[in-house]
């Protein structure tokens, strides 16, 4: 055991390890390391949209556009050191770019904009497994899941469960969750795709996070959705049924949070649910200062992109 | 794709948590109204009713110009229309996914559910006694999507031949050929007290 990791242990043996708005450091600790601020952004259910919504629309007049998330990521980029850029699936689907271009367009945007990781919608189906197979090699970052079993499918090897992220030494892991695709992606488009439950997955993914990748930030990218009437699984059953994860970055559902939603999880901790509306209207922004694991302060801004220019 | 179909005499907002919208009587209503003069049954049967489905419109139509390219993004599949034969049993479970969701898009169909959860029906041509019902839907749905799962078993399955989106198109077309404006309107449909 390294000396640094010894002293996490001890100090933090003997409290709650709360999630958020945490605790001043001893001034022991954070010797070792100052605060190092993360920047997470994140889109969910883009679906296509490439131009800004018309200004006659009668909900969105004006608003998205991928050129200018671009410049508004730019704009982040150039004031933020340790900026990760993070996307909740269905990326497909929803304007003629994909009827047309096949996603090929979204993915070489994406990758323009340096988008870290993506997790993946039941929309990213819409042209079958082989559809989106076929646009992978226009993404130059990883599609991330833990719940679908690709082995008897032409993604076999190409879909990792999780990737690890270093920033300024601060270990951050991302890994996704999908939702249940029978009754509602067509068998035919997923073929030998196999679902399984996200919670145990998300658990499992997140306790290797955790213990063998010592992680100290743990991001779930999830296309489950926010929540439902019914009792099928949501990102706020997510949360509060699974530990170690900080934060679920949520799609599906098309929801839009003015703020994070606040769970208490299994080990009494909080985790963060995020998600920002769709068709790339807003982009969420968390700001993590970390000084230790599980010992941060976060704030967070969901930003609706408009023509204006940002101040 | 920017060419103007047809003006839209109004909004016709994507609205959650509706039993009915403006949104989708419209496209229910042009849908019946296409596949009624593309649609050759193999029996002397016409359709019943449509059934679709609120998640599968994924945009608002704005007042104004209405373009290829808003019609693509309304609906984006590539769904097929088709007419399914069910029997009166698929058809009850089909009432019972309405009253659960709270409503879908239906055109031909009048259904009040009252506070005790009673419910009134009336499906298609109320003179016709009827063991099965012709229902016109997409491909989608026909193959159980949104757990339309009344719809996996049926007697019968017949092509109308046109994908929805294209019925929008003919439908916004043939409107603006006529001089109309693009209307919708509510009227009670599928109510809940």
């Amino acid at each position: 055991m390294s000396r640094r990791k010894f002293i996490k242990q001890a100090l933090f043996s003997g409290f709650g390890l709360a999630g958020i708005n945490l605790i001043p450091f001893s001034s022991f600790a954070s010797k070792k390391r100052k605060h190092i601020k993360i920047v997470i952004l994140h889109t969910n259910d883009v679906h296509s949209h490439i131009d800004p919504f018309p200004d006659n629309d009668p909900k969105y007049p004006g608003l998205g556009g991928a050129a200018r998330r671009a410049s508004l990521i730019q704009q982040i980029r150039n004031e933020e050191e340790n900026v990760l850029l993070l996307d909740a699936g269905d990326v497909f689907q929803g304007t003629p770019y994909f009827n047309l271009y096949e996603g090929e367009i979204d993915f070489k945007l994406m990758s323009l904009m340096k988008y870290d990781a993506c997790t993946i919608g039941n929309h990213d189906f819409d042209n079958g497994i082989d559809g989106l197979n076929k646009m992978l090699p226009h993404a130059n970052f990883p599609f991330l899941n833990a719940n679908y079993d690709f082995l008897e499918t032409i993604l076999k090897g190409k879909i990792k469960t999780y990737k690890v992220f270093n920033k300024n030494g601060v270990k951050i892991g991302v890994f996704g969750v999908g939702v249940e695709l029978d009754g509602l992606v067509d068998k035919k488009l997923y073929k030998k795709t196999k679902y399984s439950d996200p919670v145990i997955a998300a658990n499992k993914t997140a306790d290797i996070l955790k213990n063998k990748e010592q992680c100290e930030l743990i991001i779930c990218l999830s296309h489950l959705g926010y929540k439902y009437k019914t009792d099928k699984i949501s990102d706020l059953k997510l949360a509060s049924l699974t530990k170690n994860i900080d934060l679920i970055i949520g799609g599906h559902t098309h929801t839009s949070l003015d703020k994070p939603t606040k769970i208490k999880n299994l080990d009494g901790e909080i985790t963060l649910i995020n998600q920002v509306g769709w068709a790339g209207v807003n982009l969420g922004r968390l700001n993590y200062f970390v000084n230790n694991s599980k010992n941060y302060t976060v704030s967070s801004q969901n930003i609706t992109i408009t023509g204006k220019k940002i101040p | 794709m920017n060419d103007v179909l047809v003006v839209s005499a109004e909004e016709f907002p994507k609205e959650r948590g509706r039993s009915e919208t403006k949104l989708g009587n419209l496209v229910a209503d042009l849908s019946l109204k296409v596949a009624n003069k593309l649609y050759r049954p193999s029996d002397n049967d016409s359709i019943d009713f449509c059934l679709l489905n609120f998640g599968g419109l994924r945009t608002s139509l704005p007042k104004g110009e209405i373009t290829r390219g808003k019609v693509f993004e309304l609906m984006p599949f590539e769904n097929e229309l088709v007419v399914l034969t069910i029997t009166n049993d698929s058809v009850n479970a089909l009432i019972n996914y309405l009253i659960r969701t709270g409503g879908q898009p239906v055109s031909g169909v009048k259904m009040g559910i009252d506070e005790f959860g009673d419910t009134e029906t009336q499906l298609g041509n109320p003179h016709k006694s009827k063991k099965k019902y012709k229902i016109l839907t997409s491909d989608y749905l026909a193959n159980g999507g949104d757990k339309m799962n009344f719809f996996l078993d049926p007697m019968n399955t017949e092509s109308v031949g046109i994908k929805l989106r294209d019925a929008i198109i003919q439908y916004c077309i043939s409107e603006n050929k006529k001089g109309n404006k693009l209307v919708s309107n509510l009227n009670g449909r599928i109510t809940f007290e």
